[in-house]
């Protein structure tokens, strides 16, 4: 598995998509560059440039680039093999299928991780730049945290998306319906049915907001999107969890049932 | 160990692609036989596990093929299609696979030496595949097919693209692994290279299976088949009368504005022996000469008629 492991993760390396994400993942860098040119307005409005960190990595990470990089790694993990028609060599070695598609979605989490994660931390120090150590030391909690929160989201967005990916003709195009869809439109959704949704159970685990109303940034949005916590952050990492396995073991079980029918050369 | 293929069939919705074949598979060579889209690699894709059957039974050495790991354990497949991960250098696909096959990286790394080296591919080794020709392609295919030593090997077409040398080569070793006693299959549309291989054929078209066994005997049937001939060349209407004299020879047509003339002759070999005698002696300059219906659809057409 170890082999297999370095070998997806290579196989990730050198695909198209990776420097795509690598490119999407500059987006919240450059929203946070361009808030730091902005420092000496909104100093003078004051709103202190670290006390952002929260709503970028809210709005940008988890609403934005999570979802996003989910869906482009997820979506690949057995379509890329069947574009590429390639899938033939692994089908045919001993590997069990379970094995290849735990390890390429594996492999999909680092990938996806590393890139979230650089890009999380690069906005984050560009948000601190000129603030003191103390300040930069009482937000790197929340930055480990985010962190935490954001790996959470890997793991269960990406085998959902893989799950797509192994199942419908267009899965971008669904997976777009979803995240940006679903997951946003429900979560305004009074009463349960944001239960259904993955997001809920990442925003109870979010860092809260407390800091914004010290800096004046108290929006209706907000407010809406972060709801109130019904059930415990042990709970919702459990729940998590459980999706994780549940479309992990769905799209396993997809290479044992169904058959790809690639097309001939 | 044999392979048992009962009462097969594989459809995708309206389409079938294999259609109740019956036949046993031994030790050896054995050809699969038959034009494009005659069902040939869907059927190397039933066989080698990629594909359930929708109807009857596929067997390998007395246990089903579908998700069986003991049975893929002991089965080297070389695809038709041109697909790798193209980023890979020949050296790192092979030895990937054979690693994913579950052999610790020494015994990989000495397996994937050997299997470059059969395949005489050593020189672009470490070449990345999406700079090699077909050719190269082929070949670093067949290694990775065959680097584990598989009992049972599945090739489907696997000369396509290759020079003449590699072609020689690649038949001698296919020759060689079912002299060892393994179970080869080669899929192939060309009648002459799988002659060249083994006289065991299965013969398949439209998905049915029709027939089995010994070349020779589906040979002497092909050389009965009246075969056209175009002939390019600079003295047309003296050839024509010069073939018109052979017995064989069932019609001619010639095409004066385009220096050309078509024979129809029921003798396929010795015209062919013929021809270039009366060339010769007749000092007819011949610039080409194809056969519009050599391929194996017209044979096939002609022998289910």
């Amino acid at each position: 598995m170890g082999f297999l492991l370095s070998f997806f993760l290579r196989n990730g390396i050198h695909s198209k998509r990776t420097i795509w994400m690598m490119v999407l993942a500059l987006i919240p860098v450059g929203c946070a560059l361009i808030l730091l040119m902005t420092k000496p307005f909104l100093e003078k409005q004051g709103i202190l440039l670290s006390s952002l960190f929260p709503q970028v990595s809210l709005l940008l990470f988890l609403h934005f680039l999570l979802p996003l990089i989910s869906l482009f790694i997820g979506t690949a993990i057995i379509a890329d093999e069947v574009e590429e028609r390639t899938l033939p060599y692994l089908l045919v070695r001993p590997t069990p299928r379970g094995v290849v598609i735990l390890t390429k979605t594996l492999a999909g989490i680092i990938t996806g991780g590393l890139i979230l994660l650089t890009s999380l931390a690069l906005t984050y120090s560009a948000l601190m730049i000129g603030t003191s150590t103390s300040t930069w030391a009482s937000n790197f909690s929340r930055l480990l945290r985010v962190s935490g929160v954001l790996l959470l989201g890997l793991l269960v967005y990406l085998p959902f998306f893989g799950f797509l990916g192994g199942t419908i003709k267009h899965p971008v195009m669904a997976g777009i319906f979803f995240a940006f869809g679903w997951e946003s439109t429900v979560s305004f959704f009074p009463g349960n049915v944001k239960l259904f949704t993955v997001v809920h159970y990442l925003h109870i685990l979010f860092p809260s907001m407390g800091k914004i109303s010290s800096v004046n940034m108290k929006s209706v949005f907000l407010n809406l999107i972060m709801p109130a916590k019904q059930i415990s952050s042990l709970a919702s990492i459990l729940i998590l969890i459980g999706m994780f396995l549940l479309f992990t073991g769905l799209t396993a079980l997809l290479l044992y049932i169904k058959e790809y029918r690639l097309e001939q050369a | 160990m044999n392979i048992e293929v009962k009462n097969l069939s594989k459809w995708y919705g309206q389409v079938i692609g294999v259609n109740n074949l019956n036949f046993n598979i031994g030790p050896g060579v054995t050809g699969f036989l038959g034009p494009n889209g005659a069902g040939k690699t869907t059927l190397i894709r039933l066989l080698t596990g990629q594909l359930k059957p929708s109807k009857g039974e596929l067997i390998i050495g007395n246990e089903p093929v579908w998700n069986n790991h003991r049975i893929l354990r002991q089965i080297g497949y070389c695809p038709e299609m041109d697909a790798f991960w193209n980023y890979l250098t020949g050296w790192e696909f092979v030895f990937s696979l054979i690693r994913m096959h579950g052999f610790p990286r020494d015994e990989a790394e000495e397996r994937t030496r050997k299997a470059i080296k059969t395949m005489d591919i050593e020189k672009a080794q470490d070449k990345r595949i999406g700079s090699y020709s077909k050719g190269m392609r082929q070949r670093i295919k067949m290694a990775q097919a065959i680097a584990h030593e598989p009992a049972i090997l599945f090739l489907d077409e696997p000369l396509n693209g290759m020079d003449p040398l590699g072609r020689r080569t690649t038949i001698e070793l296919i020759k060689d692994f079912g002299n060892q006693g393994k179970i080869v299959i080669v899929s192939s549309h060309v009648l002459h290279e799988v002659e060249k291989m083994t006289d065991k054929i299965i013969l398949i078209n439209h998905g049915r299976l029709l027939a089995e066994g010994n070349i020779y005997e589906i040979r002497r049937l092909i050389d009965t088949h009246p075969l056209q001939v175009t002939i390019r060349c600079d003295k047309v209407t003296l050839l024509t009368a010069k073939l018109m004299e052979y017995e064989d020879v069932q019609s001619v047509h010639f095409d004066r504005e385009n220096n050309q003339l078509t024979v129809e002759t029921n003798r396929p070999d010795e015209f062919h022996l013929r021809l270039p005698k009366i060339a010769l002696e007749s000092d007819v300059k011949i610039y080409s000469l194809w056969s519009p219906d050599e391929n194996l659809e017209a044979v096939f057409d002609y022998l289910v008629r």
